[in-house]
């Protein structure tokens, strides 16, 4: 009882801030509005909701406020903007290094926030996008895949009342067409009629209804030129071929190209009906019992997705009376937007590593805004003289914070013109690194001028808030009695935030180091094979052994070798029984253990080619027949228990093999996995990979030399010759992009830092001239000076690691414990680090004080 | 005259169509009904507060009333310049679009 009232009444907080940003309106009858809309939110959506719509009120309120607060009349906004001016130029360095410092950190921040913007908004192009989703289905863990209607789509769109529209589309799996003389590989999708309504990608020419029809397809107008130049290709046929099999299809129409923010990857669009001209690409989709096929709905208006996915599961599984049959199979509706940003349904590393660039750029804005906030009150002492006669002749303390804040605002506004340039200046290279092809319009397009207008206004306020408080808060007749100069007030607080300001750069610097010296270990680590210098490449039984021969008689191959599968998997997941599942039976009383390993069926040049060590036994040899014989790495050796692995006997697939040999672990997953159990089997035929080793070639001339080998025995088959370690390589682009991106964000917040550094350093140094002069007449060395002067800052820089160092210990153990082999977090990373800020500080500090340390006391003492 | 601009023009008639009942609620649902699209309380608050400012609103605090437990409304009211300005903007809303076709897509024939 006493949760619902906490419930039916505004949020508190929210109220009070209401109130607080309407002076003006007297605050009884402010509440009792908006208490009216409360209680009508909250009788149409449920009290919960009606909190969260007020404190959303409460946020679209404040841009509306914040426009009025910093200058309310206009004649006094251009003498505070004349005083703003005249302030900025006598303070240049001032200016200069707040300007620098925030143009830096709005850059960034506004660069990761459009691109989160931009990523997280694919595919919102769609007509009631919003009402799209993926159909997403799992069978829980030890039940059996349970067949799912082919049609499934047409059947649910009848079925379940929350669906309006359904369809269905499958992958074509980077088909090879052919026009003439020109081949090319594609990326095709087999789509009903269906994917037009549900999706906006607009014909420029032909039907949507010909994906009805078997043999018919649609090519982008990109793909329209590549093949047929400038003639009209509508009513031309192709030659198409996928996974062995051929078929001539009929061009029905040409759609635009799609743009780049849709998860929809495509050069033509094949009717689904063909399917059916290609029994063996039917039969491997028969294999997977529907699963292959992807189901994208479009739920009625109101229809809540969690409903509809529920009815969809008791559709396709309904649940059975027994009690035993265990958990059923499980539907999710994936919204549309939402699948850019986790493919499969599940993974969130690509949302993390979103979040991840977006904490790093909030980081640099604040340590460019702590950075303003240090300027502008340690330079406080300067500007006493001002305030206190400005006080004197009647200037109210209001006026004056609106002033110092507005100088903030238009310092911000000023850095974010300049950023805007830099912004524009990076961003094809920032495009580059994170392999988006965007251009401003792209970016610019999901963000209203608004809300980029309300950042800036606010950073200002944020940044310009303290010091506006601490310079109008002087009293007049004691600063204007110097009583007080010297030691500029609140060092308290600025010392505070120059902590604040490097323990910031540490973190990110510490983390930065890490996660660097994380990608060489990735580099250099030797996966227990060889992988410099292999070609990998498709090749199946019709062309491998031929490929293999012809290969062998080039002098600069030096060895070939088929394999069923690739030597490394790009797959993160632990290793499930799709690999490879051997039963084996250690102690005859015990039932026999089933074992998930990765199976390599491989020809007896395996071993030789990749240079991978045998510890125990032997490797397979040409002349035996091998055909029950398996080796094993030394994880699985473990696992079969101890004594001599060789002459034990492990099950695969209906077979026995004996073991008769041990090869040392190797990495056929990426670094985030622990080496499971694998083996080799030895087989002659149902080849899918060549792996080809070169000597001393250049690399392009290796490729070719496959490719042209490839295309000559076997033309109709598609083959995509890359170097191993280019693959292995591409695997952890993500890691790469975010090492790139924290060491360029550490960068510039030492940048910024250093900054700061400099700029307090010129106004201690400022401040103390006379003292310097006054301890040099007295006898002080320049060394001492050095010493004395710096050894403030090393204090705050010793308090900011001590800070920093655990924090940074923190994120980079959790971002290292992503891999399952990682770099030691040692503590010389750390160390190094300090000693490099350390090095920073002396050195900016020192510049400072040696300048005046140098000079004749008596020019100094002579100033007054 | 200064010309209304929408927000303006439309908060105007919305007060003008609430007679004597024209307070932050009512007129926020009118505008809703008017225009499909709620707006945010603050928006609101600030559009009333410059329109006041700039005479085209008169406001007073009504007696307190049972219905929100005692308290008070502000309610508002047009001026005569009010009034006048949203008749020239309807003069001029007419003669602007006069000689313009119903449908913009297609070109008269």
């Amino acid at each position: 009882m006493r949760r619902m009232e906490r419930f039916s009444r505004p949020p508190r907080f929210a109220a009070w801030m209401f109130e607080k940003l309407f002076p003006g309106r007297e605050p009884e009858t402010t509440a009792a509005d908006l208490e009216e809309l409360f209680r009508a939110e909250s009788e149409t959506g449920g009290p919960r909701h009606a909190r969260r719509w007020y404190r959303i009120q409460l946020l679209k309120a404040l841009p509306h406020r914040l426009a009025g607060f910093v200058f309310l009349d206009i004649p006094m906004f251009l003498i505070s903007l004349k005083i703003m001016f005249r302030s900025l130029r006598r303070h240049k360095a001032f200016a200069v290094l707040s300007l620098m410092a925030l143009t830096l950190g709005l850059a960034c921040f506004f660069l990761i926030f459009l691109y989160t913007r931009y990523e997280s908004s694919y595919d919102s192009f769609h007509p009631d996008a919003d009402r799209l989703y993926r159909l997403m289905l799992e069978d829980p863990p030890g039940n059996d895949q349970r067949d799912i209607p082919g049609p499934a789509s047409r059947v649910l769109e009848n079925v379940i009342a929350e669906i309006e529209e359904t369809t269905q589309t499958f992958s074509g799996f980077s088909p090879l067409v052919k026009k003439g003389t020109i081949k090319m590989e594609t990326e095709g999708l087999f789509v009903d009629e269906g994917f037009f309504r549900l999706f906006r990608f607009p014909l420029l020419r032909g039907r949507e209804a010909s994906m009805s029809e078997p043999g018919r397809v649609i090519l982008t107008a990109r793909t329209g030129r590549r093949l047929f130049g400038d003639a009209d290709p509508l009513g031309q046929t192709l030659d198409f071929s996928i996974r062995g099999e051929n078929c001539r299809l009929t061009v029905a129409g040409i759609a635009a190209d799609p743009p780049a923010d849709t998860h929809f990857v495509f050069d033509l669009l094949i009717s689904a009906p063909t399917t059916r001209t290609l029994p063996q690409y039917r039969r491997f989709l028969d294999a997977l019992k529907g699963r292959f096929p992807r189901t994208y709905v479009r739920l009625r208006p109101q229809a809540s997705p969690g409903a509809a996915a529920g009815k969809i599961a008791a559709y396709l599984d309904p649940p059975s009376p027994a009690a035993s049959s265990g958990p059923g199979l499980r539907a999710s509706l994936q919204p549309l937007s939402d699948i850019h940003l986790r493919p499969n349904g599940k993974d969130d590393s690509g949302i993390r590593a979103l979040n991840l660039f977006t904490a790093l750029s909030v980081l640099v804005l604040i340590v460019a805004m702590v950075n303003h906030v240090n300027l502008a009150t340690s330079r406080s002492s300067l500007r006493r003289q001002e305030i206190g006669i400005r006080k004197t002749v009647g200037a109210r303390r209001r006026q004056l914070i609106r002033q110092f804040l507005g100088e903030a605002v238009v310092l911000t506004a000023a850095s974010f013109l300049v950023a805007a340039v830099a912004f524009i200046a990076v961003l094809p290279a920032f495009g580059r690194m994170v392999e988006r092809n965007f251009r401003l319009g792209d970016l610019l397009g999901r963000t209203g001028a608004f809300e980029i207008l309300g950042v800036v206004i606010l950073v200002g306020l944020a940044a310009g808030f303290y010091p506006a408080f601490l310079l109008s808060s002087f009293r007049p007749a004691r600063v204007l009695k110097r009583s007080d100069s010297g030691e500029a007030p609140s060092s308290g607080v600025r010392n505070i935030l120059v902590v604040v300001q490097f323990a910031a750069a540490v973190v990110l610097l510490v983390v930065a180091l890490f996660v660097s010296a994380q990608m060489r270990f990735i580099r250099d680590r030797d996966p227990g094979f060889q992988k410099g210098g292999v070609v990998e490449t498709w090749a199946f039984d019709r062309s491998g052994p031929l490929m293999k021969q012809r290969l062998l008689q080039h002098p600069e191959v030096a060895g070939v070798t088929l394999s069923s599968n690739v030597v490394s998997l790009s797959s993160r997941a632990p290793l499930d029984e799709r690999w490879g599942k051997i039963i084996f039976r250690g102690d005859p009383s015990r039932p026999p253990e089933e074992i998930n390993a990765f199976r390599l069926a491989v020809d007896a040049d395996f071993l030789s080619v990749f240079e991978m060590r045998v510890v125990a036994g032997r490797g397979f040899s040409e002349t035996l027949d091998e055909s029950g014989s398996v080796i094993v790495n030394e994880t699985l050796a473990r696992r079969l228990g101890p004594g001599d692995p060789a002459g034990k006997t492990i099950r695969v697939m209906e077979k026995d093999y004996a073991v008769i040999g041990i090869v040392r672990d190797f990495h056929f997953q990426p670094f985030q996995t622990t080496i499971g159990p694998a083996f080799f089997v030895h087989t002659k035929s149902n080849f899918g990979i060549l792996y080809a080793r070169f000597k001393k070639v250049p690399p392009d001339e290796a490729l070719a030399l496959v490719q042209s080998l490839a295309d000559e025995i076997m033309p109709e088959e598609s083959h995509a010759p890359v170097f191993l370690e280019d693959r292995l390589s591409a695997l952890y682009k993500p890691e790469r992009r975010q090492a790139v991106l924290i060491s360029v964000f550490s960068t510039l917040a030492i940048v910024i830092a250093g900054l700061g550094l400099f700029g307090l350093a010129v106004f201690a140094v400022e401040r103390r001239t006379r003292e310097i002069g006054i301890r040099k007449i007295l006898g002080a060395g320049t060394g001492r000076l050095f010493f004395l002067f710096s050894a403030g800052f090393v204090r705050l820089l010793a308090l900011a690691l001590a800070i920093g160092g655990p924090v940074a210990f923190y994120f980079a153990g959790r971002w290292l414990a992503n891999f399952a082999y990682h770099v030691p977090l040692g503590i010389g990373t750390f160390l190094g680090a300090a000693a490099g800020m350390l090095a920073l500080t002396i050195f900016v500090s020192g510049t400072q004080v040696a300048r005046i340390a140098v000079i004749d006391p008596v020019q100094t003492l002579k100033q007054e | 005259m200064k010309i209304l601009s929408r927000i303006e023009e439309f908060v105007l008639i919305a007060v003008w169509r609430l007679k004597d009942n024209a307070y932050v609620v009512t007129i926020g649902e009118e505008l809703k009904a008017m225009t499909g699209t709620a707006w945010a309380v603050g928006a609101l608050f600030v559009t009333l507060d410059r329109m006041i400012r700039k005479g085209y609103l008169d406001t007073w605090i009504s007696a307190s009333t049972a219905s929100r437990g005692g308290r008070a409304k502000r309610l508002y009211r047009l001026t005569p310049r009010a009034k006048e300005a949203l008749s020239e903007v309807r003069r001029l809303q007419a003669s602007v679009w006069k000689d313009l076709p119903e449908n913009l897509g297609k070109e008269p024939a």
